[in-house]
């Protein structure tokens, strides 16, 4: 059976796209058409640059006719989350506050994307300001799950992941500084990278949508393969942005293929195992098993203040991203949907003595995790402690799990969040890859954490174990939209 | 499932005996900024900024212990 064009990889269609097999013209059609189509029941993107993005294809075929290809991701359709910067492009970052803001310039990752020959097919959708994990946003839809409609894709970044895993387009970019590309890389089963802490630049994320030493930006794919051209792409130092690291970046898609059957993985032995649902855990230890069998060798880790992180995360990130919104405070303080407007609001009460006594613990969490990581290769987890809550469950603020009710937030933060928030703080790369299914069809996700800067690493043993447990073969269903 | 305190008994435990004085400081926030809070969203925000208070004393003692323990290893501490 010859697989539809839409669920290709990137890996399978450059090549294609090379020879000229495949038209970047008809591609970007295709997409478009498979946005229309399936966009009204999933509401992953907030604007669809359809003519733009054609009009990009055309210039893109003509160069790759005459002969000048640029790479893997020349004539490949992308999308980018809207908190980040696209010249002529609106760009909310979810919000009502900039629903009608058009940037004169692109973020650095969409120069960069742009520069390679990428297409923009659009903007995707996202949780207002990227302050939560449900995106259910109050002024642009709430998005859903590609596997379960009813379900919550996780966020904020949820738009990206969603269009990645409906086949929407073929990778996109996000942002993440309590988990957003990683939770809903695992909740929609896709591959997403959160790189280590000034791997990729920041510049022309819109400010308020993520403290400025926690967040990152990331990468949404289908494959690991696909992550590692994507970050070949965008990865490096900008002098645009003062806090991305001017340091060498290798080619990500060498390190694929490597042997992996020497590498030492840690798992901790507490807050992890303590925090995960039965069905997180028959998957994780699946996953485990699977690890073992390529050779892999697992010993248990400890971080001695584990139990400290949602505080010293909370502190952070409430103090961190509060400035940005004072002149919005001051001047439309009801163009905040209620919740988020109180948490603001509950942000400025925070001392700045609190928030300098939570960065001495967050060195302290920080530097029990570079001893663990003296001792292991990489470290595993699962991304998330539960498979994808229903929208419903997210509204009323609590999901049962395990016969418990369990409430998804409270004033140490987001339940969701709880396995990601540590790689913030830390800044080491993450990256999220499927790692099976619940009782009920929804994907659950492995988290593989390196040292900093060693993204290689981590792809190479994503990528084994993906090939070895070929949960990325799979597809979400769609009732029939005729 | 065990957890490591998300939700469970936080907010039930801390409720009960909230300080007035982050009312107030709620109060000059909502007048500074021009808001208009109503009296429920006052209490609800004092209420949240409260508890997160109380939890972030934890990482008090945590780094104290820490300066302690590195003045100890300095032999900083009199004897």
């Amino acid at each position: 059976m010859i697989p539809e064009i839409t669920t290709l990889t990137i890996a399978e269609l450059a090549p294609c796209i090379k020879a000229g097999v495949v038209s970047p013209v008809e591609l970007t059609e295709l997409y478009l058409q498979r946005i229309e189509k399936l966009d009204p029941l999933l509401n992953a993107y907030i604007t669809v640059t359809a003519e733009q993005a054609r009009s990009q294809a055309k210039i893109v075929q003509s160069e790759i006719s005459a002969g000048r290809y640029r790479g893997a991701l020349h004539g490949i359709p992308v999308a980018i989350k809207d908190n980040l910067a696209t010249k002529g492009i609106r760009t909310t970052a979810g919000s009502k506050i900039l629903s009608d803001w058009v940037p004169d310039f692109d973020a650095t990752v969409v120069t960069r994307l742009k520069d390679a020959g990428a297409i923009i097919l659009g903007k995707t959708n996202m949780h207002e300001w990227a302050k939560a994990s449900n995106t259910i946003n109050r002024f642009f839809g709430a998005i859903h799950n590609p596997w379960e409609l009813n379900a919550t894709p996780g966020g904020s970044s949820g738009g990206s992941a969603v269009a990645v895993a409906a086949d929407m387009c073929l990778a996109s970019i996000g942002t993440d500084s309590a988990g957003s590309v990683r939770t809903p890389a695992s909740l929609c089963g896709v591959v997403g990278l959160k790189p280590t802490y000034g791997r990729i630049s920041q510049h022309g994320g819109v400010p308020g949508t993520g403290g400025h030493s926690i967040n990152h930006f990331g990468v949404f794919t289908k494959t690991v393969e696909d992550c590692a051209y994507v970050l070949d792409v965008v990865a490096g130092h900008d002098p645009q942005d003062p806090l991305s690291v001017d340091a060498a970046v290798p080619c990500y898609t060498d390190a694929l293929g490597r042997p992996s059957d020497s590498l030492k993985i840690g798992m901790l032995d507490t807050y992890f195992p303590e925090n995960m649902s039965r069905e997180v855990r028959r998957a994780f230890d699946v996953a485990l098993g699977t690890l073992e069998r390529l050779g892999m060798k697992l010993e248990f880790i400890s971080i001695p203040h584990m139990d400290l992180v949602p505080t010293v995360f909370a502190c952070t990130m409430r103090f961190e991203d509060i400035a940005p919104h004072d002149r919005y405070l001051r001047t439309r303080p009801r163009d905040y949907s209620p919740r988020l407007l109180y948490n603001q609001i509950s942000s400025l009460t925070i001392p700045e003595a609190t928030y300098q006594t939570a960065q001495k613990v967050r060195q302290l969490i920080r530097r029990e995790y570079e001893a663990a990581l003296a001792k292991v290769d990489l470290i595993v987890a699962p991304t998330m402690p539960i498979p994808a809550p229903s929208l419903e469950a997210c509204e009323r603020g609590y999901a049962e799990i395990d016969g418990h009710k369990v409430p998804l937030q409270d004033n140490r933060g987001n339940f969701l969040t709880l396995f990601t928030i540590p790689f913030n703080l830390t800044g080491l790369p993450a990256l999220s890859v499927c790692c099976g299914f619940s009782s009920t069809g929804l994907p659950v996700g492995l988290q593989l954490i390196g040292p900093a800067f060693q993204e290689g690493r981590i792809l190479q043993a994503a990528q084994v174990y993906e090939q070895a447990a070929g949960w990325h073969k799979k597809r979400p269903e769609f009732p029939s939209t005729e | 499932m065990s957890h490591i305190g998300i939700g469970h008994g936080v907010v039930q435990q801390l409720s009960s005996n909230w300080e007035p004085r982050m009312k107030e400081l709620i109060r000059k926030l909502d007048k500074e900024y021009a808001i208009g809070l109503n009296e429920e969203e006052i209490d609800l925000i004092a209420r949240q900024a409260e508890e997160s208070a109380r939890l972030y004393q934890k990482l008090y003692e945590v780094a104290a212990a820490e300066e302690n323990s590195v003045s100890k290893c300095d032999g900083g501490e009199k004897q």
